[in-house]
């Protein structure tokens, strides 16, 4: 591979362009084998989505999954013991405690980085933020959309709140995080609503000029890059004037309300009505910043606070797991909340706030063919490091390890590589994932 | 014809390729007026050009073009693109910051002032930042809450990507070996030691944060050179190491690519010297110029450079090749920017003069990739998200004026705008910017991408469609043409001259006749849309 950046430079330039539609990556991937290898991985298949909550800031695991009998606890805590080891605060999650049944907990979970934005990059990736490989590092929607997406016409990866996220790099623009905001009234540029009741019949007028303009141009266009956007009128008018794409994007104000009336909660919204649309998406990326609590976290009177965060998240993925769960929709739709590393153990810093530390945190899965109700691993009494890893990989759980299982979940054999890159540097789906150094949770199942 | 048709023709006749035909009057004109002023040409303009029967038409738009306002604001967008001196970067450089450092861009572009020299003041500015304009390209490196060493780091990664093509920020974290064997022949045999010694340039600079109002929330700098010091991981507090791995030991200057030491005590201006007059930088410089015009480089990215594989007559050993396409042209361009004195518009006008430039962006024969690398076609790209803003307001005669903080008069442009926040004033604007990809300078990368939301905006979205209609109270183009007696034929063709700068053909024509089956203006608005959503209306071709 030492030519990389040489002899094949031309064709990789091409091949990126190509593989910005996924029929044209596929069908190279299948043309030649040298480009995709795997090990050949056995996978669960036991949900076909993905909904990640990104607790971006990082919360503290010790006031969230990873509870302790201690005396930093806020005098209004009301903590309970769920089936299987699940403790939750219930004062903080009233809402989620009624699912503790449903979650499986990950508290022997350890994060590469302890500076956010790295951090984050590596929730997204699980890789790590190499600056010469970030561009061509693609996040792990885009890798699900590739794998799982073409299901219909919405987009296979959405991120409603989704903010300078990591998008879909070479994998190409259909890969793409659809990051369209979550609004009552719905995405306002699916219709063309300027001619009244005529809009639609209009609009399919202009459309129809513009295809005859289009045609001879489109198809002597041998660029890629304008193939490509050419390829976007189609797929951006499957979703126009389609009553079961404009449902996936509209709620009601009580439905915001039920859900938090937070960019979080109508994120999730948007989220559940496409996977119960079932008509493409594959993969809901949900943000939720705010929680670098490094101080004053249990201060109602300070903003954020641990109250509001919770509650927020509470509302949102609450909501999202009683209604997924009453439309049958949550047995194959798995749901993962995480933030970049965990918080400092024991007693809360002098300012009421913990500071940023990787040697121990908290995941928590649902769905998806997850086995709820249990806890895997074990931190010490003051939450700092693990001593119990609590599966057959008998050390922490990384990033890595729960892409691995997220994969696995999916149906996705995560020890799949791909050699197009732009550097022409092997991308694997999970790092050294062939090599076997990390691998899916079975015990999650 | 030019020393660069020589090369670039020449390689294509020793691999028996043949190039595209040279472009169209149309094809030219559009390319060359966005490439060099960011905007698309009026009707006016375009029927003058095709009917011109001046041999040396091409060239005296080109000194035209060159000689306009519009080419000074649009470089100056290159470059302020280039180097991101946003006012948002954290609280650390304020709308004063920003437009002093803006003007600075300005003035250079306008009086085409030697490169090396704007470059080297960047390197080596000093004082207020609030007072004085290039200070603010230190200051955008400014790692906030991190140990100095790693603002130091990030300075030098921003001066080795800018300035000399090379990044290198990998070795600023370990080295080479056993990293880039694979990426970059060059950097695989570096140090993180001689990184650092490359950073020392820095490590005698102080930056004095100097609060702007009484509530502390935005901030300038004093930047000043003590007379001593040197590069130390000493003192750096371990619970706030910042994002590098640990650093050990203590070093003084040396210059990474030729092992140089300063010769005086000022460090900074040492830097500067070595930096402009290493022949990387006009490698480098000539080679980013190159890439605007034809959407790759000689040598691709062109912040991607491996010195090991740039000098024929030293190549690397197998399997790596030479990086460039074209070595020979890269020395010559080099020359000629030397030659110069570091002329930006002597390397602009050499590339929009030749042939090489001047192909179609269609292939008549059947095109193989092998034949990227000769450029023998020209390559379409996709107009940022500034260009498309203004060739709509252009073609649709809505341009909207935009006010900003310490701007006397209002901005008709978004190549004009300074920063990419601007303008704060109104949401719709920089909701389309945001839209096309425009970044944010600072955490999103401006990217030319497509992706099914902007066809979507592009299609539907009131920003864009309020600009087609011709009866609901907006001047438009289209509302103009709806009141004039023009018969049919004509007012298409003025749609089509003002949006996609070229006339119809009669098949396109006859289309549009047979499409036409009511009113006048809802005919003239769809045909306004669809052209706005043609390929040839959001690439350059």
């Amino acid at each position: 591979m030492k030519d990389c950046l040489s002899c094949t430079r031309i064709s990789r330039r091409e091949m990126m362009k190509q593989a910005a539609s996924l029929a044209a990556f596929m069908a190279i991937a299948r043309r030649s084998d040298a480009r995709i290898q795997s090990a050949g991985a056995p996978v669960r298949g036991t949900a076909r989505a993905c909904i990640f909550v990104y607790m971006t800031g990082a919360p503290s695991h010790l006031d969230t999954f990873d509870l302790k009998d201690a005396p930093w606890n806020p005098p209004d805590a009301n903590i309970q013991q769920f089936a299987g080891g699940v403790t939750l605060n219930v004062t903080l999650f009233p809402k989620l405690s009624q699912y503790a049944g449903d979650m499986c907990v990950l508290r022997s979970v350890r994060s590469w980085e302890a500076a956010h934005e790295r951090g984050i990059f590596y929730m997204q990736t699980a890789h790590p933020a190499n600056p010469a490989f970030v561009a061509e590092t693609p996040h792990i929607g885009a890798v699900v959309s590739l794998e799982k997406g073409g299901g219909g016409p919405m987009p296979p990866f959405i991120a409603p709140n989704g903010n300078s996220m990591q998008g879909s790099t070479f994998l190409g623009g259909s890969m793409s995080p659809m990051m369209a905001p979550a609004n009552q009234g719905g995405l306002s540029t699916i219709e063309h609503n300027y001619f009244g009741t005529q809009s639609q019949l209009r609009f399919e007028e202009r459309f129809a000029m513009l295809e005859e303009l289009e045609a001879q141009p489109r198809a002597a266009a041998i660029d890629g890059t304008l193939k490509d956007h050419a390829a976007y009128y189609q797929s951006a008018k499957r979703l126009m004037y389609d009553p079961a794409i404009g449902s996936v994007f509209r709620f009601s104000n009580d439905e915001n309300l039920r859900y938090g009336n937070s960019s979080l909660g109508r994120s999730a919204i948007v989220g559940r009505n496409a996977i119960q649309a079932k008509n493409g998406t594959a993969f809901v990326a949900l943000n939720q910043g705010g929680w670098d609590t490094h101080q004053q976290m249990f201060d109602k009177t300070y903003a954020p606070n641990m109250y509001t965060l919770c509650r927020e998240l509470d509302s949102a993925v609450g909501n999202l797991v009683e209604d997924l769960r009453a439309s049958g929709d949550l047995a194959n739709t798995l749901i993962i909340m995480m933030g970049e590393f965990g918080r400092t153990p024991g007693p809360l810093n002098s300012r009421g706030g913990r500071d940023h530390h990787r040697d121990a945190m908290s995941v928590v899965m649902m769905g998806g063919g997850v086995r709820g109700g249990q806890v895997i691993g074990a931190t010490d009494s003051n939450g700092a490091s693990i001593i119990e890893p609590g599966w057959r990989g008998q050390r922490p759980i990384v990033m890595e390890d729960i892409a691995a299982t997220a994969y696995s979940a999916l149906g996705i054999d995560w020890t799949k590589s791909v050699h197009d890159t732009p550097s022409g540097r092997r991308f694997e789906y999970v790092p050294y994932g062939q090599a076997g150094l990390y691998t899916a949770i079975e015990e999650v199942f | 014809m030019n020393f660069i048709d020589g090369q670039i023709f020449g390689e294509m006749a020793a691999a028996g390729i043949e190039s595209a035909p040279l472009s169209s009057d149309t094809e030219f004109l559009r390319r060359v007026t966005l490439d060099l002023t960011g905007r698309i040409p009026s009707p006016e303009r375009v029927r003058e050009f095709t009917t011109s029967d001046n041999l040396y038409k091409r060239t005296d738009l080109i000194d035209s073009l060159m000689q306009s306002a519009e080419f000074v604001d649009y470089w100056t967008f290159l470059f302020a693109n280039k180097f991101e001196v946003t006012s948002r970067y954290y609280n650390f450089i304020g709308v004063p910051g920003r437009n002093l450092f803006y003007n600075f861009l300005r003035d250079f572009v306008a009086r085409d002032r030697s490169y090396a020299e704007v470059a080297g003041e960047m390197i080596s500015a000093g004082g207020d930042t609030h007072v004085n304009g290039p200070g603010n390209f230190l200051i955008r490196g400014m790692q906030q809450g991190d140990p100095i060493q790693d603002t130091w780091d990030t300075i030098t990664d921003r001066i080795t990507t800018r300035f000399l093509g090379v990044k290198s920020e990998c070795i600023s974290c370990h080295n080479g070996a056993r990293h880039l064997e694979e990426i970059n022949l060059y950097l695989s045999a570096r140090k993180r030691e001689e990184f650092w010694r490359q950073s020392a340039f820095l490590s005698r600079m102080t930056l004095n944060q100097i609060p702007v109002d009484a509530f502390n929330q935005q901030w300038h700098f004093l930047i000043v050179d003590r007379s001593t010091g040197f590069y130390s991981a000493a003192g750096i507090d371990v619970n706030n190491a910042g994002p590098r791995p640990p650093r050990r030991g203590s070093y003084t200057p040396a210059y990474m690519f030729t092992g140089e030491e300063p010769k005086s005590g000022n460090w900074r201006v040492e830097l500067a010297r070595m930096v402009t007059s290493d022949r990387q930088f006009a490698r480098a410089t000539v080679n980013y110029i190159w890439a605007h015009f034809f959407k790759y480089g000689i040598v691709d990215p062109p912040d991607g450079w491996d010195l090991a594989r740039i000098d024929p007559q030293n190549p690397p050993p197998a399997p790596w090749g030479l990086q460039a396409s074209h070595p020979a042209l890269l020395e010559m361009l080099a020359d000629e920017f030397i030659r110069s004195n570091y002329s930006i518009r002597r390397i602009v006008r050499l590339i929009a003069e030749s042939n090489a430039y001047q192909l179609s962006s269609q292939y008549p024969g059947e095109w193989r990739v092998e034949y990227e690398r000769y450029f023998a076609k020209h390559f379409p790209r996709r107009l940022y998200a500034e260009e498309i803003y203004d060739a709509m307001s252009i073609a649709t005669k809505t341009l909207t004026p935009m006010f900003l903080d310490g701007f006397s008069r209002p901005l008709t442009y978004a190549v004009q705008l300074p920063d990419s926040i601007e303008p704060s004033n109104d949401f719709r604007i920089g909701s389309f910017l945001s839209n096309f990809g425009r970044g944010d300078w600072f955490q999103t990368q401006r990217t030319s991408d497509t992706n099914v939301l902007k066809v979507l905006y592009l299609m539907n979205d009131n920003n864009v469609n309020f600009r087609t209609f011709g009866t609901r109270g907006v001047s438009t183009r289209v509302a103009e043409l709806a009141q004039s007696e023009l018969p049919d034929s004509e007012a298409v063709t003025q749609l089509f001259l003002a949006t996609i700068g070229r006339p119809p053909s009669e098949d396109e024509l006859q289309m549009l006749r047979r499409r036409r089956t009511g009113d006048y203006e809802p005919w003239l608005s769809d045909i306004q849309w669809s052209l706005l959503n043609k390929l040839e209306f959001i690439f350059n071709n």
